[in-house]
């Protein structure tokens, strides 16, 4: 990875410390500016919890004092640690941390970015005010606001990768429910397939259905496509090769529910489908599965009363 | 090739194909297989047991579509057992043309449906 490029993945603090730019005087001018504001944390946390006290959308993630009482206490430390100027790998996992919690409680970085922005007037006029008492002394803000863009981009990086993280659990649980291999009968698995097929949900069908054939043991498999719309060629041909794996393991394949547009573009496209059984719905090649297996259904009518 | 993955039963034989199915060793159970074959005119069909075959590459499935088509041509059935989710799934993706073959979820299953 070059060290220049803006990613979004996590670096290493010495990395962060490159990128930013916070050079030794940075950190020492943190810490001059720490000394002056450590005392004052408390008094400015009061002045921002009035703040938030007027938006009330921000105040909704605390539950009750004790909760407010407890994140005051987190900020307090942060902000110590903030101006501690020890920004290492410790440092990179704590505010790496803040941005995941931060996702898990669904807090919008809009949210987050306010209260830095109502937070950084406070800093700057310390700074000022140090500047003021000790001329000796040259201090530009510049370093806070270098840290304050590194919180930021940490905190921004942990929630997009917390929020890609839960985006792709959702995906998957989609995924496993939209391959519902279920064994109507022993031995006879049915796959009804509804919705969208892409080639990244056909491998996921082929990888559930073989899997399941296997597990099951299973002589016969019924896949309904009466519920998709319109495939493509690399869909149609995932669909044919399906078929085509469940029969090599000896389990008779059935594709139920083909519908004209469908057959149409299988045929335009020229795809192999003579090893292919099909039917016209699901209850067919439930009825012809059933007689394969020698297995008889009767009407309750037809049984005596 | 090793005496015990090759069995006759009931005229049909059956043939364990190796983990390490491929190379050198395709070729000697090939010939094994083959002059057994001839030695055999009473064997009318030939199983290969896949049970331990879990994946197998293009040059390697080659060299079993060989064999196939030589048993094929010596005008026996051919039938396939016990093909796992993964071998499948490579097959299919390799378009190996098994058309003419059997394939049975176990030995019984494969032998049953060689003698449909």
């Amino acid at each position: 990875m070059e060290t220049n490029s803006l990613s979004i993945h996590r670096r290493s603090a010495e990395e962060y410390l490159g990128l930013y730019a916070i050079s030794q005087e940075d950190i020492q001018e943190l810490k001059q500016i720490g000394a002056q504001v450590n005392p004052a944390i408390d008094a400015m946390l009061d002045r921002f919890y009035e703040w938030m006290g007027e938006y009330p959308e921000m105040m909704a993630y605390f539950r009750d004092e004790s909760a407010i009482a407890h994140v005051k206490k987190m900020q307090r430390r942060y902000w110590q640690i903030f101006f501690s100027g020890s920004i290492d790998e410790t440092y990179v996992n704590d505010r790496y941390k803040i941005g995941t919690i931060h996702a898990q409680i669904d807090l919008p970085v809009a949210i987050y970015f306010a209260g830095i922005n109502m937070l950084y007037p406070m800093l700057r006029d310390h700074s000022i005010e140090i500047a003021k008492s000790d001329l000796n002394r040259s201090i530009s803000g510049d370093a806070a606001i270098k840290l304050l863009h590194l919180d930021a981009a940490l905190v921004c990086t942990a929630f997009t990768d917390k929020r890609d993280q839960m985006i792709a659990e959702s995906s998957r649980a989609v995924m496993e429910m939209s391959t519902p291999v279920t064994e109507i009968w022993e031995g006879i698995l049915l796959l009804p397939v509804v919705g969208i097929v892409d080639s990244r949900r056909s491998e996921e069908i082929m990888n559930a259905v073989l899997n399941a054939i296997s597990t099951r043991n299973a002589r016969e498999f019924i896949l309904d496509i009466s519920g998709v719309g319109v495939v493509d060629t690399a869909v149609a041909n995932y669909l044919i090769r399906i078929t085509k794996a469940a029969s090599l393991m000896g389990c008779e394949s059935t594709i139920s529910g083909i519908s004209p547009a469908i057959a149409q573009t299988i045929v335009q496209l020229g795809i192999d489908v003579e090893s292919v059984r099909s039917t016209a719905t699901m209850m067919d090649a439930l009825s012809k599965a059933f007689r394969r297996r020698g297995i008889q259904m009767n009407s309750s009518d037809a049984l005596p009363s | 090739m090793n005496s015990t993955q090759f069995q006759v039963t009931r005229n049909c034989a059956t043939l364990l194909l190796p983990r390490d199915f491929g190379g050198s060793d395709a070729l000697e159970i090939r010939n094994n297989l083959l002059e057994s074959l001839h030695r055999l005119p009473k064997i009318n069909s030939v199983v290969l047991d896949c049970s331990n075959l879990t994946l197998i590459d293009r040059l390697d499935l080659q060299q079993l579509l060989d064999i196939v088509h030589c048993i094929r041509l010596m005008g026996k059935k051919i039938g396939f057992c016990s093909i796992g989710a993964s071998l499948a799934a490579v097959l299919v993706n390799l378009n190996a043309d098994l058309g003419d073959c059997c394939f049975g979820i176990n030995l019984d299953d494969t032998l049953r449906k060689l003698k449909a």
